[in-house]
């Protein structure tokens, strides 16, 4: 019987030190991704980051979240398309289901 | 004589406590009592913003979770940001070869500020700091000295004052900042 409480005492002990680890850094929201993105837009206005898209022209800052789309949520990566109305061009950012972005490209193929 | 110093030793030595099954059952079962009570009471309110007591909600620990989501829903631009303290707001700020800028928001004490920042060319030496409100000695409160191309991070200010970036520009040519921000703040320029 002492066993079988002890036993249980510590699954108990390691079960609360799960609940207290910060499972929240290992996933975003669908909502949380699309920001990553609309910065990451902000980014590439800047600054060629290493992308196939290169440096974005001027016209890319003026983007709203309404541009902004989740394509998909497969697996443990995330699609976001971002459309620019008044260039009439649509780019796609591919992430982590953390919210690192891995690649932005002009298509959706990865 | 002698039953008097025994007692003492008697009253010296650490006293054992024996549990029985039964009583030992017993705290086990207070535990997971209390566990799962502080499960539903405290952690799911604050950390997943599950709170089916309300209770969360009272406490103010699902205030963590306010605002992420309908910030997704902010425009991006600087026009948009005046309007709501939640949205982004994206500054350029030049720093000219050979010297330092200081690039400052006024906050009250234990406003938060969350923010990213890249170079478009090489790393700067930077300060992020703060000052005081009204103080004349000079005092300030470094937070983070590096030299790097990009940060990504967020402050609280400790102090109600001016809070902000000193960066410093050692290279021969001039490097543009693009600081990305969202956060509680009054006013920001360079200083």
């Amino acid at each position: 019987m002492k066993s079988i409480i002890t036993a249980l005492f510590i699954t108990l002990m390691f079960s609360t030190s799960l609940v207290f680890a910060h499972g929240d850094h290992e996933k975003i929201s669908p909502k949380a991704a699309i920001q990553v993105a609309a910065k990451a837009t902000q980014q590439l206005t800047f600054k060629d980051l290493g992308f196939k898209v290169g440096k974005l022209s001027e016209s890319w800052k003026n983007l709203t979240t309404d541009d902004l789309k989740l394509q998909s949520a497969d697996g443990n990566r995330y699609i976001i398309s971002a459309n620019n109305k008044s260039d009439n061009q649509t780019i796609y950012f591919l992430m982590t289901i953390s919210g690192e972005v891995l690649n932005v490209n002009s298509e959706a193929r990865f | 004589m002698q039953d008097k110093e025994q007692e003492k030793m008697q009253q010296a030595t650490p006293q054992t406590m024996v549990l029985t099954n039964s009583a030992l059952l017993k705290y086990t079962i207070f535990s997971i009592v209390f566990a799962a009570f502080t499960l539903l009471i405290i952690i799911l309110p604050a950390e997943y913003d599950i709170d089916p007591t309300g209770i969360g909600h009272e406490l103010g620990l699902t205030v963590f979770h306010q605002g992420n989501d309908e910030n997704a829903d902010q425009l991006l631009t600087p026009e948009a940001s005046k309007k709501s303290k939640g949205a982004s707001e994206t500054i350029e700020v030049l720093v000219p070869a050979g010297r330092g800028v200081e690039y400052k928001f006024i906050m009250a004490q234990y406003q938060k500020l969350e923010y990213e920042w890249i170079t478009d060319g090489s790393a700067l030496y930077f300060d992020l700091h703060g000052e005081p409100e009204g103080d004349k000695t000079g005092y300030f409160e470094s937070y983070a000295i590096a030299t790097l191309s990009e940060m990504k991070g967020s402050f609280t200010a400790p102090f109600s004052g001016t809070h902000g970036w000193y960066w410093k520009n050692t290279s021969n040519s001039p490097v543009i900042v693009q600081l990305i921000v969202k956060g509680e703040y009054s006013k920001h320029g360079l200083k």
